[in-house]
C-alpha cells in the first residue's frame, strides 16, 4: 500500500501523463483514420492547438441559462479525472481508497447526468434531442459495462480495479468468457465516447448526433474543458479494456534491486505503450470499416452486447 | 495449463456462439450469409484443433472440406440465389433485434439446463454440448421468426451446423464417409430447396412466405 509523499508523486505522475496522452491519442486516432480513408488527416498535435484555441477565446454563456450549464463541465471534469486516476496504467499498485469497479462505473455516470442536465438548461431543440439520447443510450451501455468487468472480477473475488489483473491471474481472453466479456466490453468502449456505430464524432449539427448536442451551446473554455474531459474518458476506458482483458506486461510490486524494478518499469512503459498503439488502430479501423447506425439499431448494439456480457458470466459460473 | 489447441478449440466454441447470437440481429440478408460463412470457418477450425487433439487425420480432411465447402462454396450459392429473387435489402421479422437477442439469451440457458441435466455437470463436454444446443435452437428461432424463404433456408443450414459440430466436438466425430454423406446430403438439400423456392417465386412473385395464403394453380 503506498502512502503519502509517494502516492501523491505517483497521482501528480499520473496526471501529466494524462494532460499529454489523452489529447496526443485524439490526434492519433483522427490522423490514423484520415491516412485510412486516403486523406492526410490532421496533424498529430491538433487537439493541443485546440485546446489552445479554445482557452483564449472568449466564453458566450446563454442568458436563460441557469448554474447547472456553468458547473456541469467542472463536475464532470472532476468525476472523469477521479475515474482516470483509479484505473491502472502500468503498475498494480492498489489504490489506498476503497475505490472499486462499481464506484468506477458510477463516476462515469455523473458527467453524463450533468450532461444531459446542461443539454436540457440550454433550451435548444438539439441539446434537448441529444440529452434524451444520451440517456437512452448510457441505459443500455451501463449494465454491460458492470457484468463484462464483473465476469473478469469474479473468479478473483476482488472489485478493485487493480486487483483485477493479479486476481485473473492469465490472459482473461484466452478463456471463452474472457473473449465473450471483451467483445461486449469494446462495444460499450464504442458507445461510451460516442465512436461511429452509435455515434458520429466528426460531424456537427446533424440531426443524429448525440454527444455534439449536448455541447453545442458551449463555447471557449469550457468547450474546451469538455473536449479534453471526453479525451481523459476515451483514453482511460481504452486502457481499461486492454489492461482488464490483456494484463501482460504490467509492473508487479517488486521488491528486489532498483535495476530489476527500472527494468520492470521499462517493460511496463513500453507494453503501455504498445497497447495504445493498437487501440488507436482498433478504434480507427472500426470507424471507418463501419456506418453509423441508425438510432433505432442502437438497441440491437448494445442489447447484443448485453447477451455476450450475461453469456461470459454464465461462463464464469459455470466455471469454464 | 491448458494446451494452445485446448484454447482454441474453447475460442472456436466462444466464436460459433458469438456468430449465432449475431444472426439473429442483422436484418439485412447478405450479413446473415456473412455470419453463416464465419460459423462454419469457426466450426471447421475446431474440427481441425479436435483432430491434432486427438490424433485423427480423417478430421483434417473433414475441416478442410467443410471449411471450403460450407464457408464458400454453399454462402456464395446461396448468395446467388439471393441476387437472382432481388430480395428486398431489409426483411420482415417477427419479432425485433433486440427482442430476438433476448429470446437467444433464453434459449442458451434452456441448452445450459437440458445440458447439465442430460450428462450432469462434471463432465467436461458439458459447455460444448451447451454451445452446440444453443446454436440448434437459435437456427430454429431464426427460422420460424423470419419470413424470407431463403432465411428458412438458412435456418436449416444453421441446425445443421450445430448438430455436425455437436457431433465433432463431443466425439471424435464419425467415419469419414459418414461426414462426407452429410456433407452431400447438406448439397443436395440446397438443391431441392433452391427448386422450390424458384418455384415460389414463378407461382406467388414473392418469396416472403407470410405471403402464401392463397392457392394458385
Amino acid at each position: 500500500m503506498l502512502t503519502g509523499i509517494a502516492f501523491a508523486i505517483r497521482l501528480l505522475i499520473k496526471i501529466a501523463a494524462l494532460a499529454i496522452l489523452a489529447p496526443l491519442i485524439q490526434g492519433c486516432i483522427k490522423q490514423f483514420k484520415g491516412r485510412l480513408q486516403g486523406r492526410h488527416g490532421p496533424r498529430l498535435l491538433q487537439p493541443f492547438f485546440d485546446l489552445i484555441k479554445y482557452a483564449r477565446k472568449e466564453q458566450v454563456i446563454s442568458r436563460e441559462t441557469s448554474w447547472v450549464f456553468s458547473a456541469a463541465p467542472l463536475f464532470s471534469f472532476a468525476a472523469v479525472l477521479t475515474a482516470a486516476l483509479m484505473v491502472p496504467w502500468v503498475d498494480r499498485s492498489p489504490w489506498p481508497f476503497p475505490a472499486d469497479l462499481i464506484l468506477f462505473v458510477y463516476l462515469l455516470a455523473i458527467p453524463r447526468f450533468m450532461m444531459a442536465l446542461a443539454g436540457l438548461d440550454a433550451a435548444g431543440s438539439f441539446g434537448g434531442m441529444a440529452s434524451s439520447r444520451e440517456s437512452a443510450v448510457s441505459a443500455l451501455a451501463e449494465p454491460v459495462l458492470l457484468l463484462s468487468l464483473l465476469t473478469i472480477a469474479l473468479p478473483g473475488g476482488s472489485l478493485h480495479l487493480e486487483a483485477i489483473p493479479v486476481a485473473a491471474n492469465s490472459l482473461p481472453l484466452a478463456a471463452r468468457a474472457g473473449g465473450l466479456a471483451a467483445i461486449a466490453f469494446y462495444c460499450v468502449v464504442l458507445a461510451e465516447i460516442g465512436r461511429i456505430p452509435v455515434d458520429n464524432p466528426d460531424t456537427h449539427l446533424e440531426l443524429t448526433m448525440i454527444h455534439e448536442g449536448m455541447i453545442l451551446e458551449y463555447s471557449g473554455p469550457l468547450l474546451g474543458l469538455l473536449h479534453f474531459t471526453h479525451w481523459i474518458k476515451q483514453i482511460t476506458l481504452l486502457v481499461l479494456l486492454f489492461n482488464v482483458f490483456i494484463p501482460i506486461g504490467m509492473m508487479v510490486e517488486s521488491t528486489g534491486a532498483w535495476t530489476a524494478i527500472i527494468f520492470s518499469a521499462l517493460i511496463a512503459v513500453v507494453t503501455f505503450l504498445a497497447k495504445m498503439i493498437t487501440a488507436i488502430a482498433l478504434l480507427a479501423i472500426t470507424e471507418t470499416w463501419l456506418a453509423k447506425l441508425r438510432l433505432f439499431q442502437m438497441m440491437d448494439l448494445l442489447g447484443f452486447a448485453f447477451v455476450l456480457s450475461i453469456t461470459a458470466l454464465l461462463f464464469v459460473a459455470t466455471g469454464v | 495449463m491448458m494446451h494452445w489447441n485446448d484454447t482454441l478449440i474453447s475460442w472456436m466454441g466462444a466464436f460459433v456462439l458469438l456468430t449465432g447470437f449475431m444472426t439473429v440481429v442483422f436484418r439485412r440478408f447478405g450479413n446473415v450469409l456473412g455470419c453463416y460463412r464465419l460459423q462454419s470457418i469457426g466450426f471447421a477450425l475446431a474440427t481441425a484443433a479436435v483432430g491434432l487433439d486427438l490424433g485423427e487425420p480423417h478430421l483434417y480432411a473433414l475441416a478442410v472440406l467443410s471449411g471450403v465447402i460450407k464457408g464458400y462454396l454453399v454462402p456464395n450459392w446461396i448468395g446467388g440465389f439471393a441476387r437472382r429473387l432481388g430480395s428486398r435489402a431489409e426483411e420482415k421479422m417477427a419479432v425485433s433485434p433486440a427482442v430476438s437477442l433476448f429470446i437467444a439469451g433464453g434459449l442458451l440457458l434452456a441448452a445450459h439446463i437440458i445440458s447439465r441435466t442430460a450428462v450432469g455437470s462434471a463432465s467436461a463436454k458439458v459447455d460444448d454440448l451447451m454451445i452446440a444446443l444453443a446454436l440448434l435452437l437459435i437456427g430454429f428461432f431464426f427460422m420460424v421468426s423470419r419470413s424470407h424463404v431463403l432465411s428458412h433456408m438458412m435456418g436449416i443450414l444453421f441446425m445443421e451446423n450445430a448438430v455436425t459440430g455437436a457431433v465433432v466436438m463431443l466425439s471424435s466425430g464419425l467415419p469419414l464417409i459418414v461426414d462426407l454423406g452429410i456433407l452431400f446430403d447438406v448439397l443436395v438439400g440446397i438443391l431441392v430447396m433452391s427448386i422450390l423456392v424458384f418455384r415460389i417465386q414463378g407461382a406467388f412473385d414473392s418469396v416472403d412466405t407470410s405471403e402464401l395464403t392463397t392457392l394458385h394453380g
